[in-house]
């Protein structure tokens, strides 16, 4: 509340004494870069994108590159070169992702050189003892239990989803749970004001090593329809410091919209001699039905 | 046996040492308090079995009367034979009682020296022997004390802005001599304190400047006559970015500049998110800003040291002055509650946005009311106990309020009001005690205490049909920093070729990154408290020595040792200074100087503003100390009394300096700041050149100054060095004042920059969704860090006065204009996305400008 407030008064006296208009200066010209973009699921296809940067002036919405040479590693060992899909998506025929190896990968473009990376997946964390309990003010509170492994730093999203009668999509959800403290968009009180607009990801730094409950809360008035078996499902993922990262910094640019009040915050990447991000993940997930 | 003699020569030395000592440690008594000193003598001579010798010149009929009736012969010997005329010197059994030529005995003149009018005192004033141009200049509290032979003098006391004081003395023992200097009566004669008399004598001026609030002549916006405003006419030093926060020195940043009010460190020095400064002129009496050669007593930030001394107040009689302008209404008053002995100052400033505000909210009969405003109050208390001891009260509060009320039906029963605050500011309080020991001893301890807060208050209230308003919810939010030092310095002057300080700091300070009040009584919910307070210690011992060589070489040499404790963490560092000065030409000289300098605090913001959640952090035992070295090399040249040139060349180089990491995106920064900072090296160079003038009708300064800043981190911008945000190439600045008459006078200020760096995201990438691994979209991103240039600064800036001078006082109309020629200068730049009616997306640069042509008014009356 105290950044909404001050912010609004910043902006109003902005408003008040300040014009913008447009410069007759050139956009500074940038080289194109290669960019990998990959988040590999364990057990699920080892896909990837492979695009390259555009600079302001050529924007076209074509930046994806059809030939591009892949090679992609196991544990140092050479899988394969991935063959295009469409729009940019590389695969490696049905090749899935194992969990606990490393997987490292070279793309190569004329005149854009090569980029590299390297990610590690990981085991995924399971959800025990999945339940709702129905509270006031039409909130529907999901608490669930896991375990995280002591003495490494681990890293996790939570994603809640729920049917709408053909897949599940996203819905909202906030959390006074610890493991939110320090989350993009600072909760306040009152459901409706305390969705989690900002990162769903945590780090395990103040539950380190324990069985955690944690306790979400979504609204309950989703589904019109009363009558109709409510279907929910609660999605884990155990990510990696680079996703952690990568999801952080991408929440945070949304979020701040190139306000000239925040310092610039540019797009985590751990791709050298490109730009993007080749990491991995491990999802469990549980679906609950509200009577 | 050469040997042998050397050993024999070196116990027969060591044996008559010991004899004389032996001797003058003898226990005297006498039975008698008072004795011709023939009588006296002849006692001793008895006691002790020494034999006198001693020649005509020593008056053996005065009468001595005895300090005390027991003690040792050297004891006496200092007490009763003055040792400025004579010298004692043992031989065995005999004491020798040697005249010294009166040419060639010294006595200490001191004292101090004050505004005639109102009994202020005069900082770095001169007091200079015409004779051969050596002399002092008073201190920070109107001090000075220097040495002369003992013949007739005639010494010469200057001000700027007051007349010469020429007064001839014969000195015959140590004297104390108070000098009222008369204010000249050209009004705004002056702008910058000349030192042409000063640089005769023994103080340096290296990379300093000093102005008085009286010759602020640069008003700011909406007229606003304002301190920083006027600290960009100096070289090397420029404005953050437009009116917004506070100012950079030599390349440094804002945090880096340490502001003391008499003696107290200010943390936040901005109103209105940056700009104003918080400093009253009014209220305000001197201000020094030195930007290297940094004297040893000062120390804390890396970059520059603004030293403000608030005015004592009239000693003689009851005066002040209101003004009221477009945006705040001040008043001073200031006078004597003890003729001579106890004055005060008081100052008071409102701006009173909030009060249209409210008046027009009101007229619209709405259910929000709210404002904004900012104010300050300033008073000083002096007392004189007697001609060697003075205390000092000084005080500031001030601060910036926004609130915002709404009252509303919530059910058909029942209202709710909610309130929202959101404050911070200043309050500072020093207690000091001036004490002359001696002549040649001056020394000042002072009791310090410096808080900023920031504070956010919410609360909501309920009324039911027939009640009062009931609180239900109230939520607070607190963070700053709170320090308390007690400080003790010492001014000893044995001669007129040394000037020494030397002293100790101690200091504590707390650090509330933020502590919370939370109480919902509607949810019945439990109430939280969280308060978590970072507590460090300083301790800091300085000693310096100015020694004058001849009469052309002038060095200053000394150290500050500081020490810093915080949870578990200890630092220690030395920091040596040095600065000289030699004279080429009466007229030319060359200064040099070399300075470290620490900083303990880092500065902690999210923002490319100065905002008030800014926090102050003090150093971990990850993230180290600033450490900052600079050298500067210099030229003065004075084409006459009133044109000065000045030429100076620096380079800075600073360790630990912290930048956030390219992806810094934390919330919670008080908590994670370590870990989202990274600690690099920057490098600056540059060069100033200053030419001014200071008297006359017509008086103005020019600066230039080209410098290069640049700065490196290992895992910001791959590693590769990038130009600082605070790199500006070319720097120009012209002032002109000019006085058309008695009562009306004008000033134009025009000023350039070359664009300050920026970081643009002028590059498209595809980005994976992270909640759907198969959802590709286009995020722009940075490839480099400041890589782009805002468009270049200008802006022109005009005054003009005029004043009746009526029965009781002075009054004045102020018109100004900010931005005469309507310049819209870049505050922010960024790329805007267009798309045209046939879907086709284009991209073009957008400036958003602050401030463009500004007029205002302002009325002011001095009584």
């Amino acid at each position: 509340m105290k950044y909404q407030l001050l912010f609004l008064n910043i902006c109003l006296l902005f408003f008040h004494f300040s014009c913008e208009e447009e410069l007759q200066v050139p956009i500074p010209d940038e080289e194109p870069k290669l960019v990998i973009n990959s988040l590999l699921g364990v057990d699920s296809l080892l896909r990837v994108h492979v695009s390259k940067s555009s600079v302001f002036q050529e924007q076209s919405s074509n930046t994806f590159l059809p030939d591009a040479n892949i090679i992609i590693k196991e544990n140092n060992q050479l899988l394969g070169k991935m063959i295009h899909e469409n729009d940019g998506w590389y695969s490696l025929n049905s090749y899935t992702v194992k969990a606990g190896n490393s997987y490292q990968i070279e793309v190569s473009y004329p005149d854009l050189g090569t980029a590299e990376s390297e990610t590690k997946t990981l085991q995924k964390a399971a959800i025990t003892n999945l339940s709702y309990q129905i509270k006031e003010e039409n909130k529907l509170e999901f608490t669930f239990q896991f375990d995280d492994e002591a003495l490494q730093e681990n890293y996790y999203m939570i994603l809640l989803k729920a049917y709408n009668g053909t897949s599940f999509s996203d819905i909202d959800f906030y959390s006074d749970n610890i493991i939110f403290n320090g989350n993009l968009s600072g909760n306040s009180i009152g459901i409706q004001q305390n969705m989690l607009r900002g990162s769903h990801t945590f780090s395990d730094e103040n539950i380190d090593g324990e069985t955690n409950s944690i306790s979400i809360y979504a609204f309950n008035e989703l589904f019109n329809d009363s009558e109709v078996n409510q279907e929910y499902k609660l999605e884990l993922y155990h990510i990696t410091s680079d996703y952690f990262k990568y999801e952080r910094s991408l929440t945070a640019y949304y979020n701040r919209d190139d306000s000239p009040f925040y310092k610039k915050v540019n797009l985590h990447s751990n791709v050298s001699c490109g730009y993007g991000i080749f990491t991995s993940y491990a999802i469990d997930s549980k679906t609950i039905t509200i009577q | 046996m050469r040997k042998l003699l050397i050993l024999f020569s070196c116990l027969l030395f060591s044996s008559s040492v010991f004899g004389q000592e032996h001797l003058m440690s003898k226990q005297l008594e006498f039975p008698n308090v008072a004795y011709p000193l023939h009588e006296l003598l002849n006692e001793i001579s008895k006691q002790t079995g020494a034999e006198f010798s001693y020649t005509s010149e020593l008056n053996t009929n005065q009468y001595i009367e005895l300090p005390a009736l027991t003690g040792s012969l050297k004891y006496f010997l200092n007490e009763i034979i003055d040792a400025k005329a004579f010298k004692i010197i043992t031989r065995e059994n005999k004491i020798f009682l040697i005249g010294i030529p009166p040419s060639e005995r010294k006595y200490s003149i001191s004292g101090f020296i004050t505004d005639s009018e109102t009994g202020e005192s005069l900082i770095n004033a001169s007091v200079v022997n015409v004779e051969n141009y050596t002399g002092t200049i008073s201190n920070n509290f109107g001090f000075y004390s220097f040495s002369l032979n003992q013949k007739v003098y005639k010494l010469q006391i200057s001000y700027v802005g007051y007349q010469d004081a020429v007064i001839s003395i014969f000195p015959k023992q140590d004297t104390s001599i108070n000098i009222a200097l008369e204010p000249k009566t050209i009004l705004n004669e002056i702008k910058v304190v000349a030192d042409k008399k000063g640089n005769n004598i023994n103080h340096q001026f290296v990379s300093s400047n000093t102005i008085t609030s009286d010759k602020f002549c640069n008003s700011g916006i909406l007229g606003e006559n304002d301190l920083f405003q006027n600290l960009i006419q100096f070289p090397g030093v420029q404005s953050a970015n437009e009116g917004l926060g506070g100012f950079i020195v030599r390349n440094g940043s804002p945090a880096q500049n340490l502001i003391l009010l008499d003696d107290v460190p200010v943390y936040y020095s901005s109103h209105l998110f940056g700009l104003f400064s918080v400093f009253n002129p009014d209220a305000i009496n001197h201000v020094k800003l030195i930007k290297g050669g940094f004297p040893a007593h000062y120390g804390g930030r890396v970059s520059s040291v603004l030293d403000i001394r608030m005015k004592d107040g009239n000693s003689k009689k009851l005066g002040g002055d209101f003004s009221i302008g477009l945006l705040t209404a001040k008043f001073n008053l200031h006078g004597p509650i003890k003729k001579d002995k106890t004055t005060f100052n008081l100052s008071v400033r409102r701006s009173y946005l909030d009060l249209l505000l409210k008046g027009i909210l009101a007229l619209a009969d709405s259910d929000v009311t709210g404002g904004y405003y900012y104010g300050d109050l300033n008073f000083k208390l002096t007392h004189k106990f007697s001609q060697r001891d003075k205390i000092f009260f000084s005080t500031y509060w001030g601060g910036d309020l926004i609130n915002l009320k709404n009252t509303e039906q919530a059910t058909t029963t029942s209202k709710e009001k909610t309130e929202n605050k959101v404050g911070w500011g200043n309050f500072t309080n020093s207690l000091r005690w001036n004490h002359i020991y001696s002549n040649h001893l001056f020394g000042n301890t002072s009791l310090i205490l410096s808080r900023y807060t920031f504070l956010v208050k919410d609360k909501k209230s309920v009324q039911n049909e027939g009640e009062s308003f009931k609180e239900n919810y109230n939520y607070q939010f607190r963070s700053g920093i709170r320090d308390f030092t007690l400080k003790s310095e010492f001014d000893w002057i044995p001669d007129s070729k040394h000037y020494l300080k030397f002293g100790m700091e101690s200091s504590l300070h707390h650090t509330k990154p933020g502590s919370e009040l939370y109480r919902n009584s509607n949810k019945n919910e439990q109430n939280t408290y969280n308060d978590q307070i970072i507590s460090s210690k300083e301790l800091i011992l300085f000693g310096e020595c100015q020694i004058q060589f001849g009469k052309k070489f002038l060095v200053n040499m000394g150290s500050r040792w500081s020490s810093f404790i915080v949870e578990g963490t200890y630092y220690s560092t030395i920091e040596p200074r040095f600065s000289a000065q030699y004279y080429l030409h009466p007229k030319w000289t060359v200064t040099g100087s070399f300075s470290q300098m620490t900083q303990y605090l880092h500065l902690v913001t999210t923002s490319s503003l100065s905002l008030p959640t800014d926090l102050w952090l003090p150093v971990t035992s990850k993230i180290k100390p600033i450490d900052s070295f600079q050298y500067t090399g210099g030229t003065n040249y004075s084409f006459s009394k009133s044109i000065k040139l000045t030429a100076e060349y620096y380079h800075k180089l600073s360790r630990n300096v912290l930048e956030f990491s390219d992806a810094y995106f934390f919330q919670n920064v008080s908590a994670d700041w370590e870990n989202i900072v990274e600690a690099g090296k920057s490098w600056s160079n540059g060069l100033e050149l200053n030419l001014s003038k200071t008297n006359g009708k017509t008086t103005g300064n020019m600066a230039y100054t080209f410098s290069k800043s640049f700065v490196k981190y290992p895992e910001i911008n791959s590693g590769k060095t990038f130009a600082s945000p605070y790199d500006r190439r070319h720097d120009f600045s012209v002032l002109l004042n000019q006085k058309l008459s008695k009562k009306v006078d004008f000033s134009v200020a025009w000023v350039y920059g070359s664009g300050l760096p920026a970081t643009l995201s002028s590059t498209n990438i595809s980005s994976v969704s992270p909640y759907y691994p198969g959802k590709i979209s286009s995020t722009p991103i940075f490839s480099h860090r400041n890589g782009f240039r805002l468009p270049d600064y200008h802006r022109m800036d005009f005054s003009i006065n005029f004043r009746k001078f009526k029965k009781h006082g002075i009054r004045t109309w102020n018109i100004s204009i900010n931005n005469v020629y309507n310049r819209k200068n870049a505050n922010y730049v960024s790329i805007s996305e267009t798309k045209n009616e046939f879907g086709t997306t284009s991209y073009s640069l957008k400036q958003i400008s602050l401030f463009a042509f500004l007029p205002s008014v302002s009325y002011s009356y001095k009584f």
